[in-house]
């Protein structure tokens, strides 16, 4: 059993199923609305609209599925505080530029590729030092695995576990300023 | 293209002739007239901005040239942004509210001089904004803290302390006009003052908690024995008063964050940590995109049954989604703070539920007026396009809503194109196609001209659709691939998959819908200055309805006022022989007959129809008689 939502599956592929799923549903609609207007029923005005009732208990039903059944989900430590990370690394962020460090060393002794065996249960914590950052993790291939907000005043945390090794990315998804595009860092992810 | 071919070719509100005590007043009627117009006039400029940030953008730059620098990118965004969500909707809100009162609720403005103030207080306002972020300020339209005081001899920003207090000066004298706006709008729902139906109607509730109830569709809970001693308000009102509600619920903490920037602004201590302050930011920033969206919602309840000609079965639903909205179009906010992990997991936990009852609310607007549509005789005009694709812009905005309403998926999506594309679909292709419509509905009503072209209108909608729904999509496609949002350049040669993703290409087509949709505004402009230069329409005499039509009759029909006599007010003027028989919107006859006469007995299925069905119905009439 996993806890994090790609051990479920969810990732953007997921998510891109769902909106053409969505697109998909409403484009089909939306073409048998416009038939229907160009074939009016004289006699039973409001077929469609008896179903109502039956419409709302389905999104109901699915909706609060859907909610319920991702709760589970969430990768932050709140969310899991039976599991003890294996790895924590401490995350400085400042205009415009990451420093990733081993505790106690928060914010000195940055590696400019931090590495981190595969398979760990990693524990992130994140603090800036200036304004708000975003710390935004992508994969080798360029997918986003994760970020979490970073706060100045507040330190924020989030649980990962990493299954392939290769090069990870560090983007800052928080607009924190006009060099804000160029702040980019990276995890080396090990195979041992 | 010859105006006269084409003139009258839109259809519209019928324009008649004003009388004495027509509530919609022609002091009214310029007012709305200038709201709107500033309203669009920031939309131009504005979407001028977003043309400006999509050739900026690093790919698409280097094939078209750059248009600016990363400098000027964050000051785009940031003029970007909040001229749409505050230069083009609160004018558009502040419009559009102050005429449904009159027009569909019957009632004057409750002060109609404090129009004029609600428009200049905003206006020099938001213009204040505008000005300080051309002179440099730039730390978003969401300005998280502690970002915009950055500035100074010595911060890392490029703008000064100067810059930051003349922008929370600007937003704060912006905001104080809602406050003149919702005493007015309050004032017209609640007011002692009017001598009519929903205050005296004889055995029924006139108490303040019942005209609440009713103004936020709460009636469609009640149950029937107290529901039948409750006036109901017209769908409209509903949606104005919601939104006008959220907005001054979600005030009093957006104004602490605001007098906070202004304070620290002026090398103050401020008063708010980040987590507060962004708590503060989002509790109001969040109802800003239904400010203009719910009264909208208002408009599609409104109209839609003039376009199928026929009236809902029962109001029940479209009343039904509004506490609902009333409530979680505040509480939702948290979900942007969905990946704070330090904020509280019960406002997580909230936030996420509440999206999914938005999305619930939406799913039953959506159906209900979809249910409307099926199988009538739907009327494509040029408004019922525009609305219909505003339809179709919200249903795949609200599907992308509900994937980034949900604290785990959120994970993939938060700051990313994924929410671009999902407010670009929800705001561009909702909220601003729906604008569009009404406006193209109301316009001769309110300025007394009659539209110059409907081709033009026609080569607005088709352009502004095409290159609408293909921004927003090419934005999706772009947020599934991970791509920030707010970058200058999310190319860079440190990141090879940059270029394996082909980031470029997708830069590019977001530059060209972009480029469609602006060109496609080039027509309106044309459009709305020949119209507003051409001449006034003359209403015939005969035309004038105050006194002849029902329409002009207060609308509210009670059950007291109906009983056996038929849905016929007391203080109705008979229909004219000729009114009379001009078809109405097609009656209820499976339900309760023609809606001003329904069938006895069957008075308790189609009551909460009457406000304003009974105007909508009327409208139909007088299109048809013009």
């Amino acid at each position: 059993m996993g806890i994090f939502p790609a051990d479920f599956g969810m990732n953007t592929t997921y998510l891109t199923i769902i909106l053409v799923m969505g697109v998909a549903i409403t484009a089909v609609a939306s073409i048998a609305l416009y038939w229907s207007t160009r074939h009016p029923d004289e006699v039973d005005k409001h077929s469609l609209a008896k179903y109502e009732k039956y419409w709302v208990a389905i999104i109901l039903v699915i909706f609060i599925a859907f909610s319920i059944s991702t709760f589970g989900m969430l990768p932050y430590p709140y969310a899991h505080a039976n599991i003890t990370p294996d790895m924590t690394v401490d995350v400085q962020a400042q205009q415009f530029a990451w420093c990733l460090s081993s505790p106690p060393n928060w914010g000195t002794s940055c590696q400019s590729a931090y590495k981190i065996p595969v398979g760990l249960n990693v524990l992130f914590r994140v603090n800036s030092s200036d304004v708000t950052h975003g710390f935004g993790v992508y994969d080798p291939a360029g997918a986003i695995v994760f970020q979490v907000q970073v706060m100045p005043g507040f330190v924020n945390s989030i649980l990962y576990r990493f299954t392939t090794p290769g090069i990870y990315y560090i983007r800052c998804l928080e607009f924190c300023g006009y060099g804000h595009f160029a702040m980019i860092g990276q995890i080396n992810v090990t195979s041992s | 293209m010859s105006s006269a071919s084409t003139v009258s070719e839109i259809d519209h509100e019928p324009v008649v002739a004003t009388g004495a005590a027509d509530p919609l007043t022609p002091y009214t009627k310029k007012w709305v007239r200038r709201l709107l117009y500033l309203s669009f006039l920031n939309f131009m400029i504005a979407g001028t901005l977003a043309l400006f940030m999509r050739t900026d953008q690093g790919g698409a730059a280097s094939n078209i040239g750059p248009l600016g620098s990363a400098t000027v990118f964050g000051q785009l965004l940031t003029a970007h942004g909040l001229g749409m969500f505050v230069g083009w909707q609160f004018p558009f809100a502040y419009g559009l509210c102050s005429y449904v009162f009159p027009k569909y609720m019957k009632r004057k403005l409750f002060s109609e001089r404090l129009l004029p103030i609600v428009f200049y207080s905003f206006a020099i306002g938001f213009y204040m904004v505008w000005f300080s972020i051309f002179w440099g300020f730039g730390p978003g339209w969401y300005f998280l803290w502690p970002l915009p005081f950055h500035g100074g001899p010595a911060g890392s920003a490029p703008w000064g302390l100067i810059q930051a207090a003349i922008f929370f000066a600007g937003m704060i004298l912006a905001n104080l006009s809602l406050f003149v706006f919702a005493y007015n709008i309050f004032g017209s729902a609640f007011s002692g003052k009017y001598k009519d139906e929903y205050n005296e109607a004889p055995r029924m509730n006139h108490s303040m908690s019942a005209k609440f109830a009713a103004s936020i569709g709460f009636d469609a809970y009640m149950p029937k024995a107290v529901r039948s001693r409750v006036l109901g308000y017209p769908v409209a009102v509903i949606a104005a008063m919601v939104t006008t509600l959220d907005m001054v619920i979600s005030a009093p903490p957006f104004f602490t964050l605001l007098v906070d920037g202004f304070w620290t602004s002026m090398s103050q201590p401020g008063f708010l940590n980040n987590l507060v302050a962004k708590n503060f930011l989002w509790i109001n920033y969040h109802p800003i995109v239904y400010f203009a969206f719910f009264p909208l919602i208002g408009m599609y309840y409104t109209l839609v049954p003039i376009f199928a000609n026929r009236n809902f079965s029962s109001m029940r639903w479209a009343k039904a989604p509004w506490p609902i909205l009333l409530i979680t179009g505040v509480g939702v906010y948290s979900h942007h703070l969905f990946i704070d992990t330090s904020q509280p997991y019960l406002l997580q936990f909230v936030a996420q539920n509440m999206s999914m009852s938005i999305g619930f609310a939406s799913g039953i607007s959506v159906f209900t007026l979809f249910a409307l549509i099926w199988r009538s005789k739907y009327n494509w005009t040029l408004t019922a396009k525009f609305l219909f694709a505003s339809i179709i812009g919200w249903i795949v905005g609200g599907v992308m809503g509900v994937e980034n309403g949900n604290n785990a998926l959120d994970l993939y999506e938060h700051n990313t194109y994924i929410i671009v594309s999902h407010f670009h679909f929800n705001a561009l292709d909702g909220i601003v196609l729906a604008a569009f419509g009404v406006l193209y509905w109301i316009l001769p009503e309110i300025s007394n001209k009659q539209w110059y072209s409907k081709t033009l209108g026609e080569i607005h909608f088709w352009g502004t659709c095409v290159g609408g729904f293909g921004l927003a999509f090419d934005f999706a496609a772009m947020g599934y691939l991970g791509v920030p949002r707010r970058e200058y350049n999310p190319i860079l040669a440190s990141l090879p998959f940059t270029q394996t993703l082909d980031y470029h290409a997708y830069l590019l087509g977001a530059f060209f819908f972009a480029f469609v949709a602006a060109a496609a505004q080039i027509p309106f402009i044309w459009n709305i200055i020949k119209t507003l230069s051409g001449p006034s329409i003359i209403v015939p005499a005969e035309v004038s309805v105050t006194p002849q039509v029902p329409v002009s009759v207060p609308t509210p029909v009670t059950r007291a006022t109906e009983g056996a006599q038929g849905n016929v007010p007391e203080n109705a003027v008979n229909l004219t022989p000729a009114l009379s028989t001009i078809a109405s919107p097609q009656s209820e006859s499976d339900v309760s007959g023609d809606p001003l006469n329904p069938a006895p007995g069957l008075l308790g299925a189609n009551l909460d129809v009457s406000n304003n069905q009974n105007d909508e119905s009327n409208s139909a009439n007088r299109l048809k008689e013009l």
